[in-house]
């Protein structure tokens, strides 16, 4: 590990005057749970460390009308022991209960977990279900992407993290959510396989939008799109919930993996995982 | 009548309190003035001829302080506990055989140097084929990995006892089965670590965690050329050990960097480091024949086993012979035939693993013995009990004696109404619940074969002019709980407080040889020595005692901190006492040697039953509970050992459900603890223990060995729960879940 400076700084703006003082030879901080890692194995080399850490003002979950916000230095555990998710975004509240261990959910942030873009990051299955969007701020201005577009390889976002921070992750309220995981022990582990869901259900029991996200399935963050259009406008049964997770089981196109388990038992648990997540956001709430 | 004892049989913890502070210092907790920082260069490959080694680079960066090879070492480069064919650092021109072979050594001024020095040395070598399982290395005409051996068999050996033949004639049924088992990492908290430095008289001193001070000194000095008495070995505290810091690795490394820069060295190895050089529990192929009548007596049993020594000998020959000797396990079979090869390949070698060869053929055994009842439809319960050993009976090994009576049925049931005791909770449908058993006849004390040459044990005992006593040993502390357990000894027998007892544990200058701290023996051979020297030790007091208080010696014993008179008024204080043999001149220091019988080794007898919830959807396994009866014959401090018990459940857990240190063609799949899984806490089941009494005869107090038993049978319930569960077996652990939906759904395994 080499680098010549850490700076802990106090705000935003200070965090992004320092990242330009360095030109692209930083980068941001916040647990470092992942990059501290990356920086041990000389997969990534920087002169300097930002970190994000001191900033409280990025730390909040709330709920602003139809929208939650969530600021992206929250930490898994925050996450994991809000009432308000456990409530309203029940698949993001047990993403981040799935993450590592106490002590990396102590100090892992979500910001974090989304920008080292691995394929299986649990928050991120969760939220891009839950059709989150983030908030992107630079020295040159500010923008809002829609997850699945920072996604854009395994270990690939769309953020520059030597220019850029993510701030905060929105995401509409009303959806009944879900989140199921399967792992070879019970905590501190990679998934075999992680799914999402989220589903708006009106009063007549029909589907107005069902949103599925799979992981590691393919090298970003997976939706299940054609499985989503089985449910969509249609009655809720458990018919559709079969057959929208053997739907899923087509589009998904997983890798033998000596850790994780061969494609074919993958493929397999991504339609039981989403039969159990698609039954289980539909009883909610 | 139960004896009363003074304090054996309390719950007692010497170091606890230190432990749980973070005060206990480990041997990377060791910081000297001028300390250099080193590391080693690994083989970049797993086998290859190393051509050149160019260090030039690294000796020229700045903070460098030495950069050695080969060349640089005195002695034979060589070491290992049976046969010394393992380099202390591979020379050019030769091969290196494994992952975990070390080419060259760095010590520098601090860490970061070291490590980047290390990427400046330039190795040239040449890729050699590898032999990466059973079938490569046995086939004909596979090249041999050591050329002074005829093919790649590291050892064999063979039990026969009657006449399997007509064995398999008696029998009704005849069932064979291949159970293949993975290689296990002991994943201890404390990676290797060691510091080196001269001391005034020009001694190397070595402060590391190691299973047996007294094997590390002489085996490193002839390796390194010095006479072992220039060295001195002190074991420091190990944060786990398991057999994995029963063989040499950095240490010898730290001393080299030492003779050669002349200034303290510190080595502690990385995880990764650690994963790929200590010893593994031997990955194996174990084959079962095995025949019964239709009511279910057993009247032939076959088996083979193979394990993957890995590139050098090590322990394999000794692992082997343990293997194959607690094979039939607690059973009677009349007829058997047990052979077994160990095989040299280019995996990573293999070694002590907590229960050294015993947890492959137990755990073989019991998953064949479940089948056999399925297919005799007779209850597994039932089967064990019809074929458990009797006194009198002949034993599947000759090392071992019944000189006290089996106590497998009582174990069983025992076990089994505990389990049965536990509440069902509801199971969703698509869930099945089982229930497994499975019984051993763990060996202890196997140090004992007089062919390793490390029967005997020292123990020395003093007081001090003021009463108070310390203990030698050269047991080490590795988190078992030895400490504890010899000074509750010393307190039982002068009858004093044991905190007040001080325990100087394994240190070549000032402690006896006690062999290794392996084997569930250092309470059975150092408490037995340490027994009889106190033993000594209280004979002469009580001499001394005689004439000072004009009473006749049968009349004087020691109580609660003082000699006492027998019926009489007279008494003094042990402090007064050691003060009067101190101006009289009297000795108050005792070695003692103990020495198990050379014929046979100790024995114990254990029964775990395991109960398991299994997803036939995903094939997830959750084991629910796990309960382990364990004759112990006495247990000198019950919570120890009722925690070695539970710990060798969980590491057994591990090792049936999720531990595999896979290799695929010499690369490791697994080489940190990210991809190696061992148990969290959150996969721990409900855990019972029971600890049977019923005294040894040449046990301390009756006191048997426990700490390596449980791992002998955990793993067997689990799997056998999962049987039970399912109706199928999982015969090539660990239970993924993969592996079970396979086997519920009929999937064939993938190659």
């Amino acid at each position: 590990m080499h680098w010549e400076a850490y700076h802990c700084v106090e705000s935003i703006e200070e965090a992004l005057q320092l990242l330009d003082e360095y030109a692209g030879a930083s980068r941001v901080i916040a647990g470092g749970t992942d990059l501290v890692i990356q920086l041990k194995n000389h997969q990534r080399r920087v002169k300097a460390l930002v970190s994000l850490s001191s900033i409280k003002a990025l730390r909040y979950i709330e709920q602003d009308g139809e929208t939650i916000r969530i600021g992206a230095l929250s930490t898994h555990n925050e996450l994991a022991k809000s009432d308000l998710l456990m409530e309203k975004a029940k698949a993001l509240s047990l993403a981040a209960r799935a993450v590592g261990s106490p002590q990396i959910r102590n100090i892992g942030t979500v910001g974090g977990n989304i920008v080292n873009a691995q394929p299986a990051a649990d928050t991120a299955i969760a939220l891009l279900a839950l059709g989150a969007k983030a908030k992107i701020v630079s020295s040159t201005g500010e923008r809002v992407e829609v997850l699945e577009n920072l996604f854009k390889g395994i270990g690939e976002s769309s953020v520059n993290p030597a220019k850029e921070i993510v701030t905060e992750f929105i995401f509409p309220a009303f959806f009944r959510s879900a989140f199921q995981r399967l792992a070879l022990r019970k905590a501190f582990t990679l998934p075999i396989i992680n799914v999402a869901v989220a589903l708006l259900i009106d009063q007549k029991n029909i589907c107005r939008e069902a949103r599925i996200a799979i992981g590691p399935v393919s090298t970003v963050p997976f939706r299940a799109k054609k499985a989503e259009a089985i449910l969509n406008n249609e009655i809720i049964s458990e018919k559709k919930l079969v057959l929208a997770a053997a739907e899923a089981m087509r589009e998904i196109n997983p890798r033998d993996s000596l850790l994780r388990g061969s494609a074919m038992y993958r493929r397999a648990m991504v339609k039981v995982l989403l039969e159990r997540a698609l039954r289980d956001a539909v009883v909610v709430k | 009548m139960e004896k009363k004892y003074w304090c054996v049989g309390q719950n007692f913890r010497k170091d606890g309190k230190e432990k749980v502070k973070g005060e206990t210092k480990y041997a990377g907790d060791i910081f000297l003035p001028d300390m250099l920082f080193a590391k080693p260069l690994l083989a970049p490959v797993s086998h290859g001829r190393l051509k050149t080694i160019d260090t030039s680079l690294a000796k020229s960066l700045p903070g460098v302080v030495a950069v050695v090879t080969a060349e640089d070492i005195k002695g034979s480069n060589r070491f290992g506990p049976v046969m010394q064919d393992q380099p202390v650092l591979v020379g050019v021109g030769e091969d290196f055989k494994f992952l975990g072979d070390t080419l060259a050594l760095v010590a520098a001024e601090n860490k970061k140097i070291a490590e980047e020095a290390i990427r400046l040395i330039k190795v040239d070598y040449e890729e050699l084929p590898g032999l990466y399982n059973f079938n490569e290395a046995l086939a004909d005409g596979a090249f041999r990995l050591h050329q002074n051996m005829e093919k790649n068999i590291c050892s064999s050996g063979e039990i026969v006892i009657g006449d399997i033949t007509s064995g398999f004639n008696e029998s009704d049924i005849i069932l064979e089965e291949i159970i293949q088992t993975p290689r296990q990492e002991h994943a201890y908290l404390e990676t290797e670590a060691a510091v080196s430095f001269f001391d005034n008289q020009g001694r190397v001193n070595l402060y590391s965690c190691l299973q047996d001070p007294y094997y590390f000194n002489y085996d490193i000095a002839q390796a390194l050329g010095l006479p072992a008495n220039r060295i001195r070995t002190v074991a420091t505290t190990a944060g786990g050990a398991f057999g994995g810091k029963d063989d040499i690795t950095l240490q010898a490394h730290a001393i080299l960097l030492t003779l050669v820069t002349g200034r303290p060295v510190k080595m502690v190895y990385s995880r990764e480091e650690s994963i790929l050089i200590h010893p593994k529990r031997h990955p194996s192929e174990i084959r079962i024949k095995i025949g019964a009548t239709k009511n279910g007596r057993i009247t032939a049993f076959e088996g083979r086993v193979l394990i993957d020594a890995g590139a050098y000998t090590g322990r394999s020959p000794v692992v082997l012979t343990v293997a194959l000797n607690s094979f039939v396990g607690p059973y009677y079979i009349p007829h058997i035939k047990l052979y077994g090869h160990a095989v040299y390949t280019n995996n990573l070698v293999a070694g002590a693993c907590r229960g050294y060869g015993q947890p492959q053929s137990n755990t073989a055994r019991e998953l064949v013995l479940d089948m056999l009842a399925d297919r005799l439809n007779i209850n597994p319960v039932t089967l064990r009990k019809i074929n458990a050993l009797k006194q009198g009976q002949q034993a599947g090994t000759r090392l071992v004696n019944l000189d006290t009576p089996p106590t497998l049925d009582s174990l069983l049931d025992q076990t089994m109404a505990v389990l049965e005791k536990s509440p069902h909770d509801d199971t969703p449908a698509y869930c099945k619940r089982g229930t497994g058993v499975a019984c051993a006849m763990p060996l202890f004390d196997i140090s004992a074969l007089p062919s390793l040459g490390l029967a005997g044990t020292g123990v020395a005992i003093q007081m001090h002019p003021d009463g108070s006593l310390v203990v030698y040993a050269s047991a080490v502390e590795c988190g078992q709980g030895v400490i504890s357990v010899l000074a509750q000894i010393a307190a039982e027998e002068f009858s004093v407080n044991p905190g007040d007892v001080e325990v100087i544990l394994a240190d070549t200058d000032s402690t006896p040889k006690s062999g290794p701290t392996t084997a569930s023996r250092q309470t059975y051979t150092s408490g037995n020595a340490l027994k009889i020297a106190s033993e000594h030790l209280k004979k002469r007091l009580i001499s001394f005692g005689s004439r000072l208080l004009n009473v006749a010696e049968e009349k004087l014993y020691f109580y609660g901190g003082k000699m006492l008179v027998k019926d009489g008024e007279g008494e003094v204080p042990l402090s007064k006492l050691a003060k009067e043999c101190y101006y009289a001149g009297v000795n108050l220091k005792e070695e003692a040697w103990f020495r198990s019988n050379h014929a046979t080794i100790g024995h114990t007898f254990i029964a775990t039953a395991a109960d398991v919830e299994v997803d036939t959807l995903t094939g997830s396994v959750k084991v629910l509970k796990l309960v382990t009866a364990h004759d112990i014959g006495k247990a000198i401090n019950p919570l120890a050992a009722a925690g070695q018990i539970i710990g060798g459940g969980m590491q057994s857990l591990g090792w049936a459900m999720t531990e595999d240190l896979m290799q695929k063609d010499g690369m490791v799949v697994t080489p940190s603890l990210a991809e190696y899984l061992i148990p969290t806490a959150l996969d721990l089941p409900a855990m019972e223990t029971i600890l049977m009494e019923n005294p040894y005869p040449t046990g301390p107090y009756g006191a048997k060995g426990v700490g390596e038993h449980a791992s002998m049978t955990a793993a067997a319930a689990i799997l056998n729960a999962i049987y039970q569960a399912t109706g199928k077996m999982v015969t090539n652990f660990p239970a993924t879940p993969e592996k079970v939906f396979n086997l519920v759904t009929g999937i064939p395994e993938s190659s």
